[in-house]
């Protein structure tokens, strides 16, 4: 349904997009992770024809966004990272101009208004001006306007940055529901528990490019279910001979990241290694999207 | 149920009526500043003389009637009006300082003209006025030559006339022999006056008859109108970038239908507005300063389409630059020369033929004049106008329709 060819895309010196392929089919839910900058967002603009790639081509359902723009964007939703709402108008009124602006009308346009009204949990405050909206409600209601007209492959960029709790349950389950029924979905996050539940298959990029790709089970068998620790405090390149026998991914003056099959196991033992006052704190995380982050590229989701 | 640029045109007008105080002053300041400015020249409704002479008419003759009422014929009723006053009434008038001149004529005004005998006429000028005084001052000396040379033309049938109007009887002998003397003393001078003057004359007339009388305050409405256009053309291209800053244009792009519908919208909105400003200006202009119902059709059509090339070249102008910021710079830093030369602040008629000749190179100031040449000078260029009108239209609204393509798509860069 999505299909992304190579795409690559420059801006001046910085090489947003290098070399950039997946393909989402339907009913699939596919996680785009990486930190801010990573090439997310660019991909998402390239996807949708907000932005021209250097190389490469981007497939709507089998019709290209860039040379067939019109019959592309038919079966694409786009639900952008920022608002994209009238805030003086109510939640039905912005309803009914997406939906138009997707070309529903009339009865038909009616049922979808109130359908997807109830999906997000609007459906008791739908007149309201959406100026009065909490940023939850609000974001609620730009995902609503962005799936208003059903379509085939709907691109999701960040869409529970900043949404609390209940919004971002509601958020995900009417994501779950889309891909109950056939919607080819592009998430992009870098919320890995978002990721771990509603993805079928995950693709890292960083800087550009995809690093790892597959399901969420085949990239914790790169981990080879090693956990990572993490250890803050005060070290030097010497410290690396005391953890010979552990993967070291990161040793910095503040920080050192190492990987260990059962790391709770092994967690005094190893801290035993070093002088008492020279590790502050020590943490075990296990094998999980975030970890496997960590050890390709050595820095955070969040960096 | 509405289409999708309707929908939007619909949203572009509640947005700019909720926003009571922006439209408030699209409206209100173009009102004052017209109205100031016709109390200033003192430019309020037609009938309004813009000097008041006195006359104490002593005489009360025929003759004494005639030079009053060539006073206040043709173009000088449009300067002078005339107030007839007793020596009191006259002299607490000119103390108040509410005249711009006292003639008084004396008793016997008549007897000595038709005798040709010296006769006298007092005028005196308020010190306060300088125009309209002088003005009152030059056309009495006018009259008087003129009834020097009347004098020494026609002094025998001068001579017939006092006596008819001291016996007021003649007999249709003496009245034929009097008619014949006067044709053929015009006769005798008929080969120098005739021609040159009686051609002008006529002109001279024809245009008086057929065009409203026009002041200053109708001069100038049409072009405070056109300043109401001009204001709102600033906040409504604005309004473009908010939906670029909100994303809902962004989003919109990346709909199937979105951003044709928007533009073509926007285009829906602005016509509606200026229709509306167009209206209720007319009416109030077009009411206070009395303006002929039947023309307000061509003034309204006129300053819409008007007011449609502007908003079409200055929203390239807005879709031109990188960021709002600029936009807002550059489109209010346009308006004002834009107001001030072309014909708004000041009509044409009152700029030095120089600086008005500028002002028409400004599409706004020569859209302006067409409109007002029409209405007022029977100078109908309108056609031309029109044509020029639709061809600037459909170029900015197509190069308009790419730049915004080329905006949204910047912005996503």
């Amino acid at each position: 349904m999505l299909r992304v060819v190579q795409i690559s895309k420059h801006f001046g010196q910085i090489k947003a997009v290098n070399q950039v392929s997946f393909e989402v089919k339907a009913g699939e839910i596919y996680g785009l992770l990486g930190p801010n900058g990573a090439g997310k967002s660019t991909t998402i603009r390239c996807l949708s024809g907000l932005t021209v790639p250097d190389e490469g081509e981007c497939l709507i359902n089998g019709y290209s966004i860039h040379s067939e723009p019109i019959k592309a964007k038919q079966h694409l939703g786009l639900v952008p990272q920022d608002l994209a709402l009238y805030q003086d108008l109510s939640a039905h009124e912005n309803l009914q101009f997406w939906g138009r602006a997707y070309g529903l009308s009339g009865q038909v346009l009616k049922e979808r208004q109130a359908t997807v009204l109830e999906q997000v949990g609007l459906d008791k405050r739908a007149k309201e001006p959406v100026k009065n909206f909490s940023g939850g409600m609000k974001r609620r209601l730009n995902f609503a306007c962005g799936m208003i007209h059903q379509p085939k492959a709907l691109l999701l960029d960040e869409p529970t940055v900043g949404v609390d709790p209940q919004s971002r349950e509601h958020l995900l389950n009417a994501i779950e529901s889309l891909k109950q029924q056939g919607t080819a979905v592009l998430y992009t996050t870098h919320y890995m528990q978002e990721a771990e539940r509603l993805c079928d298959r995950v693709g890292i990029i960083d800087q550009g490019k995809i690093i790892a790709q597959g399901s969420v089970a085949e990239l914790r068998k790169q981990m080879d279910e090693k956990d990572l620790i993490t250890l803050e405090g005060q070290f030097d390149e010497a410290d690396k001979t005391k953890v010979a026998d552990f993967e070291v991914i990161e040793c910095s003056p503040q920080q050192m990241r190492l990987m260990a099959v059962n790391a709770s196991g092994h967690l005094s033992e190893l801290l035993a290694r070093f002088q008492p006052q020279q590790i502050h704190q020590a943490s075990v995380q296990q094998a999980n999207l975030e970890s496997l982050f960590i050890k390709l590229t050595g820095r955070e989701l969040r960096d | 149920m509405l289409s999708l640029s309707q929908l939007i045109a619909k949203i572009r007008l509640q947005s700019v009526l909720r926003e009571k105080w922006g439209l408030f002053s699209w409206l209100t300041i173009p009102i004052i500043i017209v109205f100031l400015m016709s109390f200033i020249t003192g430019g309020g409704s037609q009938d309004e003389s813009r000097g008041t002479l006195l006359v104490t008419d002593l005489d009360d003759s025929f003759v004494s009637n005639l030079l009053v009422n060539s006073l206040s014929q043709g173009e000088l009723s449009g300067w002078i009006g005339i107030k007839k006053a007793d020596t009191k009434e006259a002299q607490d008038i000119m103390q108040a300082g509410d005249a711009s001149a006292w003639l008084t004529i004396q008793a016997d005004f008549a007897d000595d003209f038709l005798n040709q005998q010296p006769t006298q006429l007092s005028l005196v000028k308020n010190p306060a006025q300088t125009v309209i005084p002088d003005l009152i001052e030059s056309a009495l000396l006018l009259f008087t030559d003129a009834g020097g040379y009347i004098q020494q033309l026609f002094s025998d049938e001068l001579a017939t006339i006092a006596a008819i109007n001291s016996n007021n009887d003649l007999s249709d002998l003496e009245f034929t022999a009097l008619s014949l003397s006067i044709r053929d003393r015009i006769d005798v001078f008929a080969d120098n006056l005739d021609p040159l003057l009686i051609e002008l004359k006529e002109r001279q007339t024809e245009q008086e008859t057929n065009s409203p009388s026009v002041n200053f305050g109708l001069l100038m409405f049409p072009g405070a109108i056109m300043m109401a256009l001009l204001f709102s053309i600033s906040s409504l291209a604005m309004l473009i970038w908010a939906d670029l800053q909100s994303g809902v244009l962004t989003r919109l792009s990346a709909s199937s239908r979105g951003l044709s519908a928007y533009f073509l919208g926007q285009q829906w909105a602005v016509l509606a507005i200026f229709s509306g400003v167009v209206l209720l200006l007319t009416v109030l202009g077009g009411l206070y300063f009395g303006l002929p119902v039947q023309q307000w059709p061509l003034l309204i059509i006129g300053l819409v389409i008007s007011g449609f090339v502007m908003w079409q070249i200055l929203l390239s102008l807005v879709l031109l630059m990188p960021t709002q910021r600029s936009a807002n710079i550059v489109v209010n830093a346009a308006i004002f020369p834009i107001l001030m030369l072309g014909g708004s602040f000041f009509p044409m008629e009152a700029l030095p033929d120089w600086l008005a000749q500028i002002g028409l190179y400004f599409p706004n100031g020569y859209f302006l004049q067409a409109i007002k040449d029409a209405l007022f000078n029977q100078n109908n260029y309108l056609m031309t106008a029109g044509l020029i009108a639709a061809g600037t239209i459909v170029l900015f609204w197509l190069i308009n329709r790419a730049l915004l393509n080329r905006l949204t798509r910047r912005n996503n860069a």
